[in-house]
């Protein structure tokens, strides 16, 4: 019996392979920040276990070409471990730029396989008040330009009023009204929509309790990938939404306004007050 | 319509409670048991001759109670012959008036170092019966198991068709079934999972148990509510003679063991209890370090009279712990339970009868160090009467098992199908009967019939059949055929995916779900060759319908869909056993295969396609297991060898680290660590092999301490097992590498 537990032991393998084989695929995320220099892009090799061993590796270059201007940049990569993982980020030191499509290029340096994408970041919106100094229940209304939702792009959009000593901000979806013609985006709240969003039904708090005149607006504008504009590859599309290599570069920019609110202003609430 | 096989019950019961069909013939009934401790003796032969004469005219073997009987007999002398290995042979006249019942208590004397040579083995004795193999305390201590006693888990995880999956996590698979579908009795106490998180071992010590019966499939229709298997554990009577008691350290266990008469000759009780001590140990003696813990207690008062034994039994049994120490998942679980069971004989109802009472509750939970997050109880309450009656020279057992169940338990989004979580009763009228018809002398048929009501549904009617043939109307050759149709109410839903957890909701079958069923089929044939060799093998096939699996699904989430597939289920089993007293030699083989399947898109989707089928985790395709005992100059030496071929796996498919573009910083931010499946099960794991080895001995003291010491190795050669892929924490998780001990005992009476 032990020579049968000898020959068994030596002759066995007992490693395994916990993830498939096949070819490599690569995530790439980054956010191309207009306003800001370097710019880092993460590439994730999706054959990689979540493990410091599996992670460290990552045998592809990276480049980054202004397709307005031509010019190209081989970016390096930064090691940065998170909790015992290697991640992969590659830096972008040309500057980004609005209205410029940028195409990013991966190569498998094992392979040779390639694959790439187009960026296309937005142009510069500028913020116009339509109309302010509105009482608690009468709309406010901004209006952004340069905003082509019908191309891919987004704009992600908060308020905040001041309650005490906080701001509190809220994301805003609704109330958007978009021009196609004039590529022109116009949002409208009233401040007491904005307060009732902010403090919940329960503790809602007319506009005249505001510890401010001023709401804050502030959006994001997101440009989008060309031919991909969810960043699901093809092959991945059968994981029901949930890509197992996503290719998302997009870029932003970010800016503010304040918006002047007039709590006093004879209308028809119910409530009279003076603001505090 | 539905309640039509309970309705053809209750007339049947009503036929035979009718006096008219009483016997007047004579009978004798028997109880065997050990002189010195008062123990039942369990599978004695007992012949039976007509005066002088020199062939005997009928032969029985002693239950678990030690009871043995023959009827029809007319008035007249009557010699009986009883034979167990280790005791003297016993012999006696009676004499039988007409309709008279004979009833007597036999003490047999232990007879140290002597073998019978019996003529008679017993029918479906240890491999014998289709799919049951009986197990005694004995056969236990010959399986090295980390402490000086031996314990039932050890035992069972030696038996070809049996899998575990790890050593860890109590969960035992056997042939294809799942350890939901396992039904456990303690003295027919339900328990739901009476086996310790570490799979060394189980809730039941060597020195706790009279035998046990591990069918696994085609058992009869006594026993109601599993599809896939029955272990039924029979606790020992405490000592009724005098005081006696062991205690034990191990690096793994230690133990203590009273028993004690109440009332001399009477009424004993017995308490067992054990904790473990490997998180106190492990780290030492070269072993992994470990977070888990266990304890069990085990009690049980009998009273045996002069026509009937009863029992009061008990157990609590508490795991909890870590199967993968690097991953911050904490298991727990408890059984708790206690019943009173009675056997005896009575004038008045012409047959034995046995009345069950009990209780029993189990919870099992899943959280992290900090909180419980998910968690599941059932509490059963049971009223059982089993009885007999003898209609035109056939003797038909039946029964009835009022059943209650409840549940309750929170899944924390685990399973979509529970986000309510479970509040629920369930209550069952269990109705059997069966008999045994011996056609010739050569061929025994043992049909049977029940059926399971409750208030939402019926089981309809579970038919079952075991069919014994002596083609040469000797006992060295048996053939034997187990068939039926199986069907349980109770579910329980895990994610067998996740390998690192074992929490399982257990819930009723819902009003508008279809009842778990099963078909059984075995066929077996056992063989004696001279005195020392026995050879069984067997070829079985299993279906299951309507098993709650989940949904598989691409990514590893929270949220698990249940649904609903077919389990088909063969293989083959192969035992050889050499056995001249000082030297055992065992050698089993199991082959199985197991194959989940469901119509359309049921079971999921992978790439655009249908998933069909799969091997689920516990698919062992080969299994062989070897002990060698070898018993010498006062030591006991023990060796077993276990080799499986690899379970399946799933692999990754693809990982990623999420970022939210544009708002994360990618140097700033690790991501969203996601992975995503291949399609389930589709490699294999390594084969697994083990050797465990153990060198015993005890000395005697004085006349009434005796010391017990052990020196062994749980898998020996510290070969490095893998026990599954973790893919929450993205690692291989081995078994526990080699775990050497010494153990001492100290026992005095």
């Amino acid at each position: 019996m032990l020579i049968l537990v000898a020959a068994i032991s030596l002759s066995c393998d007992t490693s395994i392979v916990p993830i498939t084989g096949g070819d490599q695929q690569y995530s790439i995320y980054g956010p191309l920040n207009i306003a800001e220099s370097p710019n880092y892009l993460r590439v994730h090799n999706s054959k990689a276990v979540l493990n410091a061993e599996s992670t460290l590796p990552l045998n592809v270059s990276m480049e980054v070409t202004n397709l307005n201007s031509g010019l190209t940049e081989v970016l390096d990569d930064r090691l940065v471990q998170f909790r015992g993982i290697y991640t992969h980020n590659f830096r972008i030191d040309m500057p980004i730029e609005f209205d410029t499509r940028y195409r990013v290029d991966l190569e498998d340096l094992e392979t040779g396989v390639t694959s790439s994408l187009v960026s296309v970041t937005t142009k510069q919106s500028e913020i116009t008040i339509l109309e302010d100094s509105v009482g608690c229940n009468t709309a406010f209304r901004i209006q952004l330009s340069n905003i082509d939702l019908e191309a891919g792009e987004r704009l992600d959009t908060e308020v905040a009023v001041k309650i005490g000593d906080d701001w509190r901000w809220t994301p805003r979806s609704v109330n958007r009204v978009y021009d196609e013609a004039a590529k022109t985006l116009t949002l409208s709240w009233t401040p007491n929509e904005i307060s009732s969003y902010v403090m919940g039904p329960l503790d809602f708090l007319e506009c005249c309790e505001f510890t401010s005149k001023k709401i804050q607006f502030r959006f994001t504008h997101i440009g989008y990938v060309e031919g991909n504009e969810e960043g699901v590859l093809p092959d991945s599309s059968e994981f029901n939404g949930s890509s197992a290599n996503k290719q998302i570069v997009l870029s932003k920019y970010s800016d503010e306004a304040e918006i002047q609110i007039n709590p006093c202003r004879n209308e028809s609430s119910p409530v009279a007050c003076s603001f505090k | 319509m539905k309640f039509t096989s309970g309705i053809l019950f209750i007339i049947l019961f009503s036929l035979f409670s009718s006096p008219a069909l009483y016997s007047q013939s004579g009978s004798i009934l028997r109880f065997i048991i050990q002189e010195e401790s008062g123990q039942p003796i369990v599978s004695a032969n007992v012949l039976l001759f007509e005066g002088e004469e020199e062939d005997y005219t009928d032969y029985g073997v002693t239950n678990r109670d030690g009871f043995v009987e023959f009827r029809g007999l007319k008035a007249g002398r009557y010699r009986i012959q009883i034979s167990y290995i280790g005791f003297k042979t016993f012999e006696e006249y009676y004499e039988i008036g007409q309709g008279e019942t004979d009833i007597h208590r036999i003490a047999m004397e232990e007879s140290i170092g002597e073998l019978q040579d019996l003529e008679i083995v017993e029918k479906g004795a240890k491999t014998g019966m289709a799919g049951i193999t009986r197990i005694r305390a004995e056969d236990i201590s010959r399986i090295p198991s980390a402490s000086l006693e031996g314990d039932l888990m050890a035992y069972i995880e030696t038996m070809p068709g049996v899998v575990s999956t790890g050593d860890q996590g109590g969960d035992l698979y056997i042939r294809g079934g799942t350890p939901s579908q396992n039904l456990v009795l303690v003295d027919n106490i339900p328990l739901v999972k009476p086996f310790h998180i570490s799979n060394l071992f189980s809730a039941f010590p060597e020195k706790a148990v009279n035998n046990v019966s591990v069918m696994a499939g085609g058992f009869d229709n006594s026993y109601m509510n599993s599809t896939s298997a029955v272990i039924d554990v029979n606790l020992k009577t405490g000592n009724l003679q005098k005081f006696s008691g062991s205690a034990s350290l191990s690096p793994y266990m230690s133990t203590i063991f009273i028993e004690t008469p109440v009332r001399k000759g009477l009424s004993s009780l017995f308490v067992s209890g054990r904790a473990s001590t490997i998180n106190q140990f492990s780290g030492y003696l070269g072993s992994d370090e470990k977070d888990m813990q266990f304890y069990d207690i085990i009690s049980r008062y009998t009273l045996q009279g002069k026509k009937f034994n009863c029992s009061l039994s008990a157990i609590y049994t508490e795991d909890e712990g870590r199967i993968n120490t690097s991953r911050n998942t904490r298991l727990g679980w408890t059984n708790t339970g206690a019943g009173i069971r009675c056997f005896g004989f009575d004038e008045m109802f012409d047959h034995p009868f046995e009345v069950s009472l009990g209780y029993s509750g189990f919870s099992n939970t899943e959280g992290s160090d900090s909180r419980i997050e998910r968690n599941s109880r059932v509490d059963q309450g049971y009223l059982r009467v089993d009885m007999q009656e003898e209609v035109a020279n056939l003797t038909f057992d039946y029964g009835v098992n009022v059943w209650y169940q409840s549940f309750s338990g929170q899944a924390n989004e685990l399973f979509t199908s529970f986000d309510e979580g479970i509040e629920g009763i369930s209550a069952i009228i269990q109705l059997y009967l069966k008999t045994k018809w011996q056609v010739t002398p050569r061929l025994i048929l043992e049909p049977g019939a029940g059926t399971q009501i409750t208030l939402n549904y019926s089981s309809g009617l579970e038919p079952r059949l075991r069919v014994q043939y002596n083609p040469f109307n000797n006992n060295r050759t048996e053939f034997s055929i187990a068939t039926g149709l199986y069907s349980q109410t109770l579910e329980g839903i895990t994610d067998p995916r996740d390998a690192g957890s074992t929490f399982t909701l257990y819930s009723p079958t819902g009003y508008n779900d279809p009842l778990q069923k099963a078909f059984h089929s075995i066929f077996s044939w056992r063989n004696r060759f001279g005195r020392n060799w026995t050879t069984n093998m067997e070829v079985y096939y299993k279906k299951h319908t309507n098993i709650p699996v989940p949904r598989w699904s691409q990514t590893v989430g929270l949220e698990t869909e249940t649904v609903r597939a077919e389990g088909n289920t063969y293989g083959a089993d192969f035992r050889l056993e050499y056995d001249n007293g000082p030297v055992f030699w065992y050698v089993g083989y199991g082959f199985g295969e197991v194959e989940y399947t469901a119509e359309g898109s049921e079971l999921g989707r992978w790439l655009g396609e249908d998933l069909q089928s799969y091997h689920p985790g516990h698919d062992q395709r080969h299994k062989v297991n070897t002990l060698i005992n070898y018993r010498f100059k006062g030591f006991d030496l023990s060796f077993n060898w276990e080799f499986g071929s690899g379970f399946p796996y799933t692999q990754i498919y693809a990982t990623d680290l999420l970022l939210d573009v544009p708002y994360d910083e990618p140097t700033k931010t690790p991501g969203l660590g996601a992975a995503y499946y291949d399609k389930p099960y589709g490699k294999r794991l390594p084969v697994y092999h083990r050797l465990d080895v153990s060198l015993k001995r005890y000395f005697d003291l004085s006349t009434s301490v005796r010391l017990g010491s052990e020196i062994g190795a749980i898998n020996a050669y510290n070969q490095d097992n893998i026990f599954y892929v973790d893919i929450v924490e993205y690692e291989v998780v081995n078994q526990t590498g080699m775990l050497p001990y010494i153990s001492l005992s100290v026992s005095f009476n």
